[in-house]
């Protein structure tokens, strides 16, 4: 047995000792639960700042006078490995009636709502919008 | 109601909702970026682990603004990408799909393009008492 040998061995049980720790990552509503933002909504011709403010579980959020049910992305890229709303992705909707309704999609970071878009769903369809948040503290 | 029936509701009144989107998709013009390329016209198999979904098509447009799901038609938009000094309005691989169904009902679907997968996916039934939501995952239909 070359010293090479002993050496790929003892570094392959070495690996296999060690405990594999899956650190818990965490969902979008504990990101965002009982959070303010300071959000701006941009379009092509203007910026309007809004407030936008989730619940203690993060599951409802208040802003742009609308009052928005929120739900996370998930996880898993395989069917057998799909998690429910594991990931960090918010999509929040207020429907306003059977056509209309505004739809906020980010995804949550430690202090922002990044690649995030907010769209009014009209009769005509989705007219979007860039959104950028900020974490109020 | 249950997710069944709100989609249920959804396929029998998306019939012209259908035609008009498919209007309003050919009379938008498709950006070559972001998930607007990803999707057009492009045809794609979900599965999802409950029980009641298991597997469904979503068919989009000559564009990214129209999918065809459960027999209807949702609009959808991209997730956007820059700053607000240097804005890539939807520029990036999200996407989320909405159907309206009353003031309290709608159907939505969010995910990500990724390579030639839509991964990412939770497909949310809104309701008054909640969003009831199942995780997907999609490949494409190749024609």
């Amino acid at each position: 047995m070359t010293t090479t040998t002993v050496l790929w061995a003892a570094t392959v049980a070495l690996l296999a000792s060690v405990p594999v720790v899956h650190a818990a990552t965490p969902d979008c509503r504990q990101l965002v639960a009982g959070e303010s933002y300071a959000c701006t909504l941009v379009t092509a011709s203007k910026a309007q700042p809004f407030k936008l403010t989730f619940d203690a579980t993060g599951r409802t959020a208040q802003g742009l006078a609308s009052d928005f049910s929120c739900f996370c992305s998930s996880t898993g890229s395989k069917l057998e490995a799909l998690e429910n709303e594991a990931g960090r992705g918010i999509t929040c909707i207020d429907t306003i009636s059977d056509t209309v309704a505004i739809v906020l999609s980010a995804r949550a970071t430690g202090r922002k709502l990044t690649q995030g878009s907010i769209a009014q769903i009209l009769s005509t369809g989705a007219d979007a919008s860039l959104l950028d948040c900020n974490r109020i503290d | 109601m249950n997710r069944l029936d709100t989609i249920a509701k959804y396929v029998k009144y998306s019939s012209l909702a259908l035609v008009a989107a498919a209007t309003v998709a050919t009379a938008a013009p498709a950006r070559a970026d972001s998930c607007q390329r990803a999707a057009a016209g492009r045809q794609f198999v979900c599965e999802s682990t409950s029980q009641e979904l298991r597997q469904f098509t979503v068919e989009f447009g000559d564009n990214h603004r129209v999918a065809g799901v459960f027999g209807g038609a949702m609009d959808c938009f991209c997730s956007s990408t820059g700053t607000v000094a240097r804005p890539r309005i939807e520029g990036g691989p999200g996407i989320t799909c909405v159907a309206t169904l009353s003031a309290d009902d709608a159907i939505v679907l969010n995910a990500r393009f990724q390579g030639n997968r839509i991964l990412q996916g939770t497909v949310a039934v809104i309701r008054p008492d909640g969003p009831f939501t199942d995780p997907f995952v999609c490949t494409p239909v190749q024609k």
